[in-house]
């Protein structure tokens, strides 16, 4: 009997352990590190969710002396 | 794809939803067209076509822009001390370039920042960002400047910029491998945003994080826009994480951008026009070189080798077959690279006051002096030439004619 309440407790302590850790992985890694807004996505969604950030930088580059679409 | 209407769309857009975020806008580089002439210096449209995106610059805000090797022959010459005189307010962009590896010769132009640092309040506390920018060391710098190896650039900055900043991001017009050399070399960047994707096929790179630095790949030619989120946690520590938009029709297009586009493009196309309808209205007033004796222009001191075959018949059959009097030839094909300084070296008689009917290709008269006089009255000590080397130096330059000898040269043309 004793045997038996002692696998359980050793049970419920793992399973606690393994909730903790998960729970504490997804909490240092909330979002994804990259994320590609594509065609399919209406425009006034694009710019997505407040999500905390502090700061954005928007970056362009290699426009080859051309302000027009390309392709 | 791209463009910087739809650019302007988004980032509005960004504003209208997300305002409370502070934002700021950047290029990596390769900005501006290196289309060259035949010498390699920028034909007039490119050069119209170049200070339209430097304008755009100024009026659709970019924050901070690197200087590539490709963009640094057309920067170079606004950087000129000399372009600058005169000018009460110079392109404000110009005080936002960077570039850490690209040195000037300081007598002759404006430096280059090697890193710039804005500041903005995110969360109502101030964030310090420092931008340095490296370019690639290929092709070579225009005259008056010299590259650095970017990484020794880098590591020679980075500890600098470290300490006036909060966030290190370096700008980059570089190859991946190069990418990942800086990152790997030198600590203390958070975010390396890298340009020179080349073709189509890496219209998307995807991210990459070596150590502690993000190293973002710029699509290719502005088709998506890059957007790095950095998120400050309770220790003041920063993390970030990359967004790329596709910036397509469904974008739609901000209208004073587009509007601005349809400009410079408008612009360009007159360049090409103009430069084009001076060559045709030079080639219609110039006299050929087979024609001789005096034009109806009475003014003119010039008479063309035609008139000197009378008496020196060798000497112009030599001339005829050489390559002199073949020099207005190359310039036909490229109308659209044509502007009055070319005929400095490709027509007799440009740099005499008075003369309105010049002659075409390079003549008797453009080592001799004008002959009208001597043609007149014939006499001796005529177009004797005191510096041979001088004489040809005046066109045959490093840019023109690399490798040009003076002495194996007159052998060829010697009579």
């Amino acid at each position: 009997m004793q045997a038996r309440n002692r696998q359980k407790v050793v049970k419920i302590v793992l399973s606690l352990i393994v909730v903790a850790l998960a729970t504490a992985t997804l909490a240092q890694q909330p979002r994804r590190r990259v994320e590609i807004i594509g065609i399919s996505v209406p425009a006034q969604e694009r710019a997505g969710a407040d999500d905390g950030a502090a700061l954005a930088i928007h970056f362009t580059g290699d426009m080859h002396g051309s302000l027009q679409p390309c392709g | 794809m791209g463009g910087l209407a739809r650019r302007v769309s988004y980032t509005n857009l960004f504003k209208e939803k997300l305002g409370h975020i502070p934002s700021l806008v950047v290029d990596s580089g390769y900005f501006l067209t290196d289309e060259r002439n035949a010498h390699g210096g920028l034909r007039p449209d490119v050069s119209t076509k170049n200070d339209w995106i430097l304008k755009a610059f100024d009026q659709f805000t970019i924050d901070v822009a690197n200087v590539s090797s490709r963009d640094l022959r057309h920067v170079s010459l606004r950087l000129a001390k000399s372009d600058q005189t005169g000018k009460s307010q110079p392109l404000p962009i110009l005080g936002r370039l960077v570039s850490a590896n690209a040195v000037a010769d300081a007598s002759e132009f404006a430096a280059l920042h090697p890193f710039i640092v804005r500041e903005v309040a995110a969360d109502q506390k101030p964030v310090r960002v420092a931008f340095i920018g490296l370019t690639e060391t290929d092709p070579p710098p225009p005259p008056g400047w010299r590259f650095i190896d970017p990484v020794e650039a880098a590591q020679r900055v980075v500890p600098e910029a470290r300490k006036q900043s909060d966030i290190v991001v370096v700008l980059a017009h570089v190859k991946a491998d190069m990418a990942r050399r800086i990152a790997q070399a030198v600590p203390g960047i958070d975010a390396l945003i890298a340009g020179n994707s080349t073709s189509n096929d890496a219209v998307f790179t995807p991210p990459e994080t070596l150590g502690q630095t993000l190293i973002a790949y710029t699509p290719y030619e502005t088709r998506m826009l890059g957007e790095l989120r950095f998120y400050r946690d309770q220790a003041g520590r920063f993390t970030s994480r990359a967004r790329f938009i596709t910036l397509d029709d469904e974008m739609g297009d901000a209208p004073a951008a587009l509007e601005m586009a349809n400009a410079a493009d408008a612009a360009e196309t007159r360049a090409r026009e103009d430069s084009k309808t001076s060559l045709e209205d030079w080639l219609a007033r110039s006299r050929q070189r087979n024609v001789g004796g005096r034009s109806s222009d009475q003014q003119s001191p010039f008479v063309g080798s035609a008139a000197c075959a009378a008496c020196h018949s060798v000497q112009y059959i030599r001339w005829s077959n050489g390559p002199h009097s073949r020099a207005t030839d190359p310039l036909p094909p490229r109308p659209f690279e044509f502007e009055a300084s070319c005929l400095q070296c490709h027509a007799t008689g440009l740099k005499q006051a008075g003369v309105t009917t010049p002659l075409q290709a390079i003549q008797c008269e453009q080592c001799h002096g004008p002959g009208a006089d001597h043609a007149m009255s014939p006499a001796k000590g005529y177009g004797r030439i005191a510096n041979l080397q001088v004489m040809c130096a005046s066109c045959h330059t490093s840019a023109t004619s690399p490798g040009f000898d003076a002495r194996s040269a007159w052998l060829k043309i010697k009579h």
